[in-house]
């Protein structure tokens, strides 16, 4: 290589290679000018705020200012769009100062009660290195009484998706707890052995398989496995209550409504003769016209657009 | 707004109708004067918020955040088909019922949507895809998906795609039933929101990288610069952070929290702890007041958290004052201010003063004093306790310029409040199993970090312990003394590595590629050397532990120690045939032979 061609070469190498790293070549110090700077801090301010509201307890005196806030900032919607709801109450007020179980047990069709073995209560392996949320999911069913019912259906659902689709009769829970020791008993014997505790038990209340919502295994699943379908009438479903529950719901007022309309018009015909009835009938408006005739369309077309706008108000 | 936290959480019910509408128009007059603060002094509020910053600190933030998103997902594993599934807890008919928000009157399972316009209300709810299907196949596949898209942001392609959609595909698992839920979860949810509107793809991430070596091959005549993003993401993290642990110091109103046994309970729950010896050892640190002093020092650095912020904000107030950047705002603005912030703190003290008058209970109290004493001292504190601190900023300010130093560096110092979170933590994970909650904690600490405090750590990683007398170590007689602060020493003297030397061609071909390294070289361990022996697009390493020149695969190899980027090689160059092609990887990255 010729002198000429090494100099702007070396040239490069000091500046590409040993100079200081480059600073951004931009020396604006702000992000954002004008509008895009006012757009940025109100959604700064209203984020700031909404999250201050979100996580202040709206208790005493503030709670009337509290919860103002949270109406005009609607920031209990923002918060969950954003998925940011949250609360941070770690072991408050207090720790707590009993560990507690769940037992599990399902009555079979055949009235033997088995211990599906759900509790952590002397079954944990130490040391404890995987997390298990399964033993929290078991504390949470007695801290929160609202999932024993959907936790009992699927122990009945996926006992009968594990044994040919033959559901069992019943689940029981009992609760279990031991009361860990205030540290002036520990201290006086140097610390306890925690299986050595007394185990207190309290039966809670049972779920039947038959009755309780969403215990059966639907048919969909039953026939992923080859199971055989369940009787008519054998799911026990819940309410639902979609746009569409309102519309059938909507409609059916409706055809009840035109159907009494229809019978006091009757009445009044026989009994007033038919000037009566046309000084009556506008004021019901347009949604009497035609209602016989309206009733198959509900559903697809008059149905949908009622539907539309009952759901949006709600 | 604060002042609700005077207010007992579970308080007896009291009627407070006749001080209700004035509590309420106070707070409003409190809340309006705050925002007029900023109307006031718009330039504190661009300050705050509108700055540019460092793109490295959130690119870093970016993978170590990512990598705990993806760990919890793994985690869940084991629980996918119970948790998710039709075959699970939940038939999706009921999750919906529960769970769905507005998607379970908008969506019908046979109809469908009852607009096409229904979608946008049903997502801003909280939506799950699984609340629409559930088969097993279905979230095995939305999960893989998941974790992809997680993996790509974690390398940071297409990072602003890969991040909302990583947002959303993580929501679909979250959103479907709260009944799995831990603490982690819910920051780990809270943080990744804050990283949908961070442009932390601009710093430690293949997008950068491609964008900065396109410009350098391209004819650049400097190695290109990191672009800065905005900071305000990044503030709100640390707003996140502080509001997190002082709800939760707050929240901590038992008994067990002042007599200083919580922690001792909290370490004896079956639920928790790794191993049942460690009741013996909970037991005995309790005995010795370990325990009880961490239970009450626990309690007040939660609450107190916020403290790290003004610290933050009193720290750049100090550094730009001395640089003369401070901006110079007329006299009435900067007094209207100041009586902006009074009327806050005023209509505290007469909130708290009320909520003391209401909720105080003579008869239980342990000092002898009546409704109105109580409700005096309470307006009393709440104006004297910042005007005191304020003035004893002031005062030390003025007249103890090394207690004022103190009071920045450690006080209000990053290093207390985060150094004695790190601590705790860690603590947390080696006694309690909390599943990702410890590394997720860890997580949101790196928004905290400047450039440069991140530089320091790349030099400290990359640097060696200086020895006992050379530099500014200083040498110790001997003992138990010496013994004990040795392992300081290590940690606080430390010196620069010896370079590893790249040889490389003249050519500006070659030039350019082997700059291509120092934007992945974080610790300043190259240096570079033209060798007219070496061809062009080649690379010859000389480490200096080993004096050989090492070329091709090899030399490839010899950097991965030194790019913290191919550290995830590092487990290949131990397997012999696996060792060359990870040097291959490092080659091929910056085009090299």
């Amino acid at each position: 290589m010729s002198q000429a061609a090494e100099q702007p070469s070396s040239r490069l190498a000091d500046v590409l290679l040993r100079a200081p790293a480059a600073e951004d070549p931009s020396d604006e110090r702000w992000a954002y000018r004008g509008w895009a700077a006012l757009a940025v801090s109100l959604f700064v301010l209203y984020h700031t705020v909404a999250l201050l509201q979100h996580t202040t307890p709206a208790a005493g005196l503030a709670e009337r200012f509290n919860r103002k806030l949270a109406g005009a900032l609607r920031a209990g919607a923002y918060m969950r769009a954003t998925s940011s709801v949250q609360s941070w109450a770690m072991f408050a007020p207090n720790p707590h100062r009993t560990n507690q179980f769940l037992q599990v047990r399902v009555v079979t069709q055949d009235g033997e009660e088995l211990d599906l073995l759900h509790d952590i209560y002397g079954r944990r392996d130490y040391p404890y290195f995987f997390y298990d949320r399964m033993g929290k999911i078991n504390r949470r069913l007695i801290e929160q009484e609202r999932y024993q019912s959907p936790y009992a259906a699927w122990v009945c659902r996926e006992w009968a998706r594990t044994h040919g689709g033959e559901a069992p009769v019943r689940v029981n829970f009992t609760k279990m707890w031991t009361k860990v020791p205030p540290p002036d008993k520990a201290i006086a014997t140097m610390g306890f052995d925690p299986f050595a505790l007394k185990l207190y038990k309290e039966p809670l209340k049972g779920f039947d398989c038959a009755t309780t919502p969403h215990a059966q295994l639907p048919n969909d699943i039953r026939a992923r496995y080859g199971f055989t379908p369940l009787p008519d009438g054998a799911f026990v479903g819940i309410e639902e209550n979609t746009w569409r529950d309102r519309a059938d719901a909507k409609a059916r007022i409706l055809q009840r409504r035109r159907a009494v309309d229809a019978g006091r018009g009757k009445a009044s015909k026989a009994a007033e003769g038919a000037r009566v009835e046309e000084s009556t009938l506008p004021g019901e408006g347009g949604g009497a016209e035609g209602a016989p005739n309206d009733e198959p369309a509900l559903p697809n077309e008059g149905g949908n657009e009622g539907g539309g706008n009952d759901g949006g108000g709600d | 707004m604060l002042a609700a936290l005077l207010a007992p959480a579970k308080a007896p019910a009291v009627d407070l109708s006749a001080h209700m509408s004035l509590a309420t128009g106070a707070l409003w007059l409190g809340f309006g004067c705050a925002l007029a603060f900023f109307l006031v002094r718009p330039e504190l509020w661009r300050r705050l918020w509108l700055e540019r910053v460092d793109p490295r600190p959130a690119g870093l933030f970016r993978i170590v955040f990512g990598v705990v998103v993806l760990w919890t997902l793994l985690d869940l594993i084991p629980l996918l088909r119970f948790l998710f599934t039709d075959e699970g807890l939940w038939l999706p008919a009921m999750a919906r019922k529960n769970y769905g928000g507005e998607l379970r009157r908008l969506w019908d399972p046979e109809h469908g949507f009852e607009h096409w316009w229904s979608v946008v209300p049903a997502l801003w709810a909280k939506f799950s895809l699984f609340h629409v299907r559930a088969d097993p196949a279905f979230v095995w596949a939305v999960f893989g998906l998941t974790c992809a898209s997680v993996t790509a942001m974690i390398l940071g392609v297409k990072t602003r795609l890969s991040t909302l959609l990583s947002w959303f595909l993580v929501n679909t698992f979250y959103s479907y039933s709260p009944v799995f839920y831990s603490g982690g979860d819910t920051v780990l949810r809270v943080f990744l929101f804050l990283g949908l509107l961070t442009r932390w793809g601009e710093a430690y991430s293949l997008d950068a990288w491609w964008r900065r070596k396109r410009e350098l091959l391209g004819g650049s005549v400097v190695v290109p610069a990191l672009r800065k993003i905005p900071a305000w993401p990044l503030r709100l993290m640390m707003l996140q952070l502080a509001i997190i642990y002082c709800a939760t110091g707050a929240l901590k109103s038992g008994f067990t929290w002042f007599d200083g046994t919580a922690l001792y309970y909290a370490l004896s729950l079956d639920h928790f702890y790794r191993h049942p010896v460690q009741i013996q050892i909970a037991t005995f640190l309790q005995m010795i007041g370990f325990l009880p002093l961490s239970t009450w020092i626990t309690k007040a650095w939660e609450t107190l958290f916020p403290l790290a912020l003004v610290g933050v904000a009193l720290r750049r107030f100090e550094r730009e004052v001395s640089a003369g950047t401070w901006p110079k705002v007329q006299a009435w603005r900067r007094l209207l201010s100041y009586a902006l912030i009074a009327a806050v703190v005023g209509v505290l003290a007469y909130v708290g003063g009320l909520t003391a008058w209401y909720y105080y209970s003579p008869g239980e109290a342990p000092v002898p004093i009546t409704r109105e004493q109580a409700q005096a001292l309470v307006v009393a504190g709440v104006l004297a306790f910042p005007a005191l601190l304020l003035g004893a900023y002031l005062w030390l300010r003025a007249r103890r310029p090394r207690a004022h130093a103190w009071v920045l560096r450690w006080l209000c110092g990053k290093r207390l409040w985060l150094g004695l979170g790190v601590v705790m933590h860690l603590v947390i994970d080696v006694a309690m199993n909390v599943g990702t909650f410890v590394q997720v904690m860890l997580a949101v600490y790196i928004p905290w970090l400047s450039a440069s405090e991140l530089d320091a750590v790349w030099r400290t990683l990359m640097s060696r312990p200086l020895a006992e007398g050379e530099g500014n170590r200083p040498k110790h007689k001997p003992g138990w003394k010496a013994s004990l602060l040795r392992p300081l020493d290590r940690l606080r003297y430390r010196g620069p590595r010896e370079p590893y030397v790249v040889h490389h061609a003249a050519d500006e071909a070659s030039i350019r590629r082997v700059a291509l390294l120092r934007m992945w070289d974080l610790g300043a361990r190259l240096r570079f050397e033209t060798d007219s022996t070496v061809s062009a697009g080649a690379l010859v390493v000389v480490a200096p532990d080993d004096r050989t020149r090492q070329a091709g695969a090899e030399a490839g190899r010899a950097l991965v120690p030194i790019l913290p980027g191919f550290w995830w090689l590092y487990p290949w160059c131990l397997a012999p045939g696996l060792r060359t092609l990870a040097g291959r990887v490092v080659l091929r990255t910056f085009d090299l032979r």
